[in-house]
């Protein structure tokens, strides 16, 4: 039986290791702007007590911006196959949850990472990808989740939807564990 | 002049590991400020005057990019929306065009046509980050060099030497897709020196604030060409390849002609004192 479940927070935490690099950007964005304005329109100080709200409001909404989607997750993701059933428990970006099927009713078809493209409409964070997946050059659609890590990744075409599933260690020996 | 071409010059190429690092993103805004914090080191802080009127300008590049449509459609009948961008997508996944899937495309198309409704954000936006590189290029540079050269001269003196102070992000594949393809600081050059005159004339009318528009105009409408044309091959094809500095020549004409226009009637002065679109403090 294989199971890779996400929870928010490790999706928050994920996404901070991640983009601690590009939260620099931004920050130092902000510096040189008030310094440069400050400097030419003879803004004395520019951290005054009208002024610091506002620069944390935009810092906060930068936050939103790359945090609102891990916000928006719900609290568990992920996905179990082995032991004769697929359970797909997502229901973030259209990937539904508590759906459990018996493995005899979805077809199963295993693709090596390193020789497919995904392509999605949907959420590419840092490290794992959820929504209308797309694997080319296969041509094959369906809903899922990814890991960046992922070096298998199982399509299920099942009675009332396709998966598209990956998650690290996942590979063909589980469907028999 | 030397330490603001140290910081202008110096700033991009500290930021260039990082950016080679971690992508160029929000660093480019960052290094945008670079000639602004030139003109700061040295020492010759002046303050542009903000009218509302001025960011007009804003809307001006449509004009170019017309022209340049125009100048393509001379030689490439254009193609829908889907291939530029196909090719765009594809580029950036590093995989064969066809592959990249209909709904994606077809998500990006829908986005680009909702682009209109962005208009006022995308104007403060890309003006502000625009005025960074302004208040050096045109309003400290220019007329420092057109006390010399005449604004003309100046104007693609300055251009030349903004398009190679581009380098560190050209050499990272901006505008030209390939990472470290010298061939794009020269052509840069060349689109930077084509499109300087017009600047030129648009701080001459309407202030840095107004160059700093219409410059932000330039970075929002650009994109419009690829819904006609796939940059490809990128030297060509591209607003910021050959037929987008072909669409400069119609522009800059002009703004030649209007500015010795202004000069010759006295409305600007010949020894580089433009109008009154910023005090000195």
């Amino acid at each position: 039986m294989y199971e890779y479940w996400l929870s928010k927070w490790e999706i928050f935490a994920i996404d901070t290791q991640f983009l601690v690099p590009y939260l620099l950007a931004p920050l130092a964005l902000i510096f040189v702007v008030i310094y440069v304005v400050s400097r030419i329109y003879s803004i004395r100080k520019p951290l005054t007590r009208r002024s610091l709200p506002w620069l944390i409001i935009v810092f906060i909404s930068i936050l939103l911006v790359i945090y609102g989607d891990a916000l928006m997750a719900p609290e568990r993701v992920g996905f179990a196959v082995g032991g004769g059933r697929l359970v797909v428990d997502v229901g973030w970006w259209g990937v539904p949850s508590g759906k459990v099927y018996n493995l005899s009713d979805c077809s199963l078809e295993w693709i090596n990472a390193s020789t497919t493209g995904i392509w999605r409409v949907g959420r590419g964070g840092p490290y794992v990808t959820v929504g209308m997946l797309s694997l080319m050059p296969q041509g094959i659609k369906g809903h899922g989740m990814v890991t960046r890590d992922a070096e298998w990744i199982l399509v299920a075409r099942c009675p009332d939807a396709t998966y598209i599933l990956g998650g690290p260690g996942l590979n063909p020996r589980v469907v028999h564990d | 002049m030397i330490k603001f071409f140290l910081v202008a010059f110096g700033l991009p190429w500290l930021l260039f590991p990082v950016m080679y690092l971690w992508g160029v993103g929000a660093w480019a805004l960052v290094m945008m400020f670079a000639p602004a914090l030139g003109v700061i080191a040295q020492g010759e802080v002046y303050r542009p005057e903000l009218r509302l009127r001025d960011f007009a300008a804003f809307f001006y590049p449509l004009a170019w990019v017309a022209a340049s449509v125009a100048v393509t459609a001379l030689f490439v009948p254009p193609s829908g929306p889907e291939a530029g961008i196909r090719y765009l997508l594809a580029r950036m996944a590093k995989v064969p065009a066809e592959e990249v899937p209909r709904d994606v495309v077809d998500v990006i198309i829908t986005q680009n046509l909702l682009v209109p409704l962005l208009i006022p954000f995308a104007m403060l936006m890309n003006t502000f980050f625009a005025f960074g590189e302004e208040y050096g290029w045109r309003g400290y540079l220019t007329p420092k060099l057109a006390g010399r050269l005449g604004w003309v001269g100046a104007s693609f003196v300055v251009g030349a030497l903004w398009g190679l102070w581009h380098a560190p992000v050209l050499l990272l594949g901006h505008n030209f897709f390939e990472k470290f393809w010298w061939p794009s600081v020269p052509l840069f050059m060349l689109f930077c020196a084509a499109s300087s005159p017009v600047l030129t004339w648009v701080y001459l009318r309407h202030g840095v604030w107004g160059a700093a528009a219409f410059h932000g105009g330039i970075n929002a409408f650009a994109g419009i060409y690829f819904l006609l044309y796939p940059p490809e091959p990128p030297w060509l094809l591209n607003p910021a390849g050959v037929m987008g500095t072909a669409g400069w020549i119609p522009l800059t004409l002009y703004a030649i002609w209007d500015i010795r226009r202004m000069q010759n009637t006295g409305r600007i002065n010949a020894d580089a004192t433009p109008p009154t679109h910023h005090s000195s403090r």
